[in-house]
């Protein structure tokens, strides 16, 4: 009945528990240690040091620039590619709907790596225009930041602009040009205002992701201070010290993160409008001189986005000595070092991501349900603590969760579970909205249905509402644990010796120049993400990539 | 089997109040209806009776038993929703051997008594179906089979009908009634079409604002509405002012309606301030009025001018303003319009010998 605490309420408080204890608790304490002394004193120390070091100051001002830059050119690319294939059929259509997996199957590691293999110091490019000699471009710092950042997050600008597009209502254009304006202005004026604000929401979640970067922004920066790269730099040489700067500068992130949800909530949803009906347009195809030049435009940018797979599987298999790859000379040697040596990083990473997902789709499932199903003032915060884990980049939540759980009542750091953790917690708000994804066509009916046939509502929920959430759940489960197999940033924080994954294998391969091996180690981790991939398209009729 | 009572019942979410001191009472075997429009708690209160809203004060029982603290999987009831809420992922036989899977009922008593109430209905071929692939009016016998099939005290059914189209809500109207007195089973039923309300119902209590406004027989509520309300929303009705001139209630009154003098009957208990006349489309005459005599020799007779003609098929419909530019609606059987009294004609309405009279707000 309404309004009993049991048993609904008491799981809402376990779930909001949970976030308190893991999300809340360890921010707050990263947040206080950024105003500590070095005897533990109250002292603005830190963000004294901040604000008169310049090279804190210019990693805040370089990321905040490198964040906008990254915005507009992901949008330049994604929103028009949206915008193309949505309403026109043009010739290699198909293959852009492939988009959106190269953001799962590709890691950012593996990408940036990848086009090291082209452009860097040892790059192919570079090699060749160095022996016709010529000066090859420096794609160290701002130019390689910004190319493959853009081509990693343009996706997110092309799904939002997408869904707008889908969600929008043929029928207004029409009824702007039956009042008298050109096609052209229509657009203009009636459908750019309406897909403007989910556009302009894409962006700001890019900006973030594009600050938060860990993996691209260190293999790439180089000598370009950015502040997740002085985040993790402090944290490594704090180590057992004083916590002081890497808490500063957390806080300093977390703070100018904040800052753009708030414009985002302040400016950008209220600007948000209601379609009443969505009925999309057919599309019309084009053809000649200027269906070519779209074709290849678009073909362009499959090209480089599926790139780094290609440049991942011929350096895996071409010969190397140490930081030299033998182009054009092949050799298995660097698979098989990671099929003699790999094999504790394959179990640490397989281990740790099957649990995280366990845990976090049983978590997902439970919270999902009691946000959409049993609403309170309970999941109405729960609800708001769960998106919080996608505006903390993995650095900070690392740092926070080692700083929260490494002595007081319960010792987490260095153990397996803190791994776990950072897994769950980072993963959390994918896993409730995929669990959800089912959720929201079931009628509450459906449940007081089988209550009124005499099925107490526990028992209910498991047996009427979990069958229909599993398609939602298999989802969860498999973008879970993929998007966890390449998880970097907060486990290059949070790991301790013995519990290397693929990932950090990668990153310190890469940090040794050995580009052939952190290959090998690449495609490992690519026939790991696709495998479950493969399976669940293929037998399970799941469709990952329709959000 | 049971009868139903309810007992000084309230429910208000915060500073609203939902219902208001609802006291029913549905008699053994009863189909007993819960009309009214939108928003008037009828819903919430068949919910309270399902039991799945606690009410805020009152009680409901059982028979003899007070169920109000009882919660809704040991109550015993059937329940058919509004959007039918099948199992998506069940077949039909599976849908209706839910309830008494949950009761333990053992395999060959589950299915012998799944198979009679699916033939009940008439689908039995219908079986292995999953309910996606099924009509509204299929779903609506399953949902009908699922709710009687684990033989509860009472059927309660939220707006079964209104997801169907026309035909099929009289046709399963049928299917519903013939059920329900066949298996003799206390029914409360919630709609806000008053045709369903009368042609299904033994009882029917029309609410408003969170109160029963009247109860009574489904003739009783159409003939003798007791408030301007209830003659408007049960049936159409043409609502008049009038002002009392003498009279008591329960005995003729006479009223001054648009300066005529009316009698009628009025059988609210206090005679209020206010009074109105209603007049049915389908009970009042129209006849031409002769040019140089206002009133036609009826007693009960309201001049007028005819200012619009509808042909509605089976009827049609003359829109006539009377006295102080009031509008009413009379309904005569169709016609050609060329055979009709041609708009601005001034004509005279025959009120009947007993019009009624209620009270208004």
């Amino acid at each position: 009945m309404a309004g009993r605490f049991f048993p609904w309420g008491l799981l809402s408080v376990l779930c909001l528990t949970f976030m308190l204890v893991f999300l809340v608790y360890p921010l707050g304490t990263v947040m206080l240690s950024s105003l500590r002394g070095p005897e533990g004193d109250l002292s603005l120390q830190g963000f004294v040091i901040f604000l008169t070091e310049g090279r804190y100051l210019e990693a805040l001002l370089n990321s905040v620039l490198l964040g906008a830059v990254v915005t507009i050119t992901a949008t330049l690319v994604g929103a028009p590619l949206a915008f193309l294939t949505a309403r026109y059929e043009i010739p290699l259509k198909s293959i852009v709907v492939l988009l959106p997996l190269t953001v799962l199957i590709v890691p950012e590691v593996i990408a940036a790596q990848a086009w090291l293999m082209v452009f860097g110091n040892n790059g192919v490019v570079t090699r060749f225009l160095l022996d016709l000699g010529l000066p090859a471009p420096r794609f160290y710092g701002w130019f390689g930041l910004i190319l493959v950042m853009t081509l990693i997050y343009y996706v997110h600008i092309y799904l939002a602009t997408l869904a707008a597009l889908r969600g929008f209502d043929h029928q207004l254009e029409e009824a702007g040009q039956s009042l008298g304006t050109s096609p052209f202005m229509t657009r203009l004026k009636v459908l750019f205002p309406a897909i403007a604000p989910p556009i302009l929401s894409g962006g700001l979640v890019v900006f973030t992701l594009v600050v938060g970067n860990f993996a691209v922004s260190i293999t790439l920066g180089h000598g370009l201070p950015l502040l997740s790269v002085m985040t993790y730099r402090s944290f490594i040489s704090e180590m057992g010290g004083n916590p002081v700067m890497q808490s500063t500068l957390a806080t300093v992130s977390i703070s100018l993160v904040a800052l753009v949800l708030f414009l985002q909530k302040r400016v950008v949803e209220r600007r948000n409008y209601q379609m009443t009906q969505g009925r999309p347009g057919n599309t019309r195809l084009i053809r000649g001189a200027s269906a070519a030049v779209l074709a290849t435009g678009v073909a362009f940018v499959t090209a480089m986005s599926l790139l780094p797979l290609l440049l991942v599987l011929i350096g895996s298999i071409t010969k190397s000595r140490g930081p030299v790859m033998h182009w054009g000379e092949y050799s298995m040697r660097s698979l098989n070092r990671v099929w003699d040596f790999g094999g504790d990083v394959i179990i640490n990473s397989l281990t740790f991501a099957t649990q995280a997902t366990f845990f976090g789709v049983l978590f997902g499932a439970l919270a999902s349900f009691l946000l959409i199903k049993k609403r309170s003032r309970v999941t109405g915060l729960l609800d708001y603590l769960l998106l919080l884990p996608l505006t903390i980049s993995g650095t900070i939540l690392g740092i926070a969760l080692v700083q929260g759980f490494n002595t007081g009542l319960v010792v987490l750091t260095g153990t397996p579970a803190i791994m776990i953790l950072a897994y769950m917690v980072r993963r959390l708000p994918f896993s409730v909205k995929n669990a959800s994804n089912n959720l929201y066509g079931i009628p509450d009916s459906l449940e007081e249905a089988s209550i009124s046939l005499g099925v107490p509502p526990v028992k209910t929920a498991l047996r009427v509402i979990l069958p229909l959430m599993a398609p939602g759940l298999a989802a969860a489960a498999i973008l879970m644990w993929v998007t966890t197999i390449a998880e970097l940033s907060a486990s290059v924080v949070v790991y301790s010796a013995g519990q290397e994954t693929l990932p950090i294998q990668i990153f310190r391969l890469i940090d040794s120049d050995l580009m052939g091996q952190a290959s090998a180690y690449g495609l490992t981790v690519i026939s790991i993400i696709l495998l479950p991939i493969f399976l669940a398209v293929r037998f399970l009729n799941l469709r990952l990539f329709t959000s | 089997m049971t009868s139903i009572r309810v007992d000084a019942l309230s429910k208000s979410y915060g500073a609203i109040d939902v219902l208001k001191s609802i006291a029913i009472d549905v008699g053994d075997g009863a189909f007993f209806t819960l009309l009214g429009p939108s928003g008037c708690g009828k819903t919430t209160l068949l919910r309270v009776l399902a039991g799945f809203v606690e009410p805020s004060g009152g009680a409901v029982y059982f028979g003899a038993e007070d169920v109000t603290q009882k919660p809704t999987h040991k109550r015993n009831v059937g329940m058919v929703f509004q959007d039918y809420a099948l199992f998506p992922d069940k077949t039909v036989f599976e849908n209706v051997a839910y309830g008494l899977r949950a009761r333990r009922v053992s395999a060959a008593d589950l299915s012998a008594r799944v198979t009679e109430h699916l033939e009940k209905v008439n689908i039995a071929h219908l079986a292995e179906r999953y309910p996606a692939a099924l009509s509204g009016g299929q779903r609506q016998r399953v949902a009908l089979a699922r709710a009687l099939v684990i033989e509860p005290q009472v059927l309660l059914m939220d707006e079964p009908l209104s997801n169907l189209d026309a035909k099929l809500r009289i046709q399963m109207r049928e299917v519903i009634r013939d059920l329900q007195q066949r298996a003799n089973i206390t029914t409360v039923f919630v709609t806000h079409d008053q045709e369903e309300a009368l042609a299904l119902s033994d009882w029917v209590a029309v609410m408003r604002g969170g109160r029963v406004e009247q109860l009574g027989s489904p003739y009783e509520i159409y003939s003798n509405p007791k408030t301007d309300y209830i003659a408007e929303f049960v049936g159409a009705a043409n609502l008049l002012p009038a002002k009392h001139i003498e009279g008591q209630p329960g005995g003729v009154v006479v009223c001054d309606v648009l300066g005529q003098t009316i009698r009628g009957q009025c059988s609210v208990e206090l005679l209020p301030q206010s009074l109105k006349l209603v007049a049915r489309p389908e009970e009042t005459a129209i006849h031409e009025a002769n040019q140089n005599i206002e009133h036609c020799g009826s007693v009960n007779c309201l001049p007028g001018q005819v200012t619009a003609y509808q042909y509605l098929g089976h009827k049609s419909a003359y829109t006539v303003v009377l006295a102080d530019g009031c509008h009413i609606t009379v309904t005569v059987p169709g016609m050609e319009r060329g055979d009709a009294i041609p708009e601005g004609t001034k004509v005279c309405l025959d009120l009947g010998p007993n019009p009624r009279f209620v009270s208004a707000e």
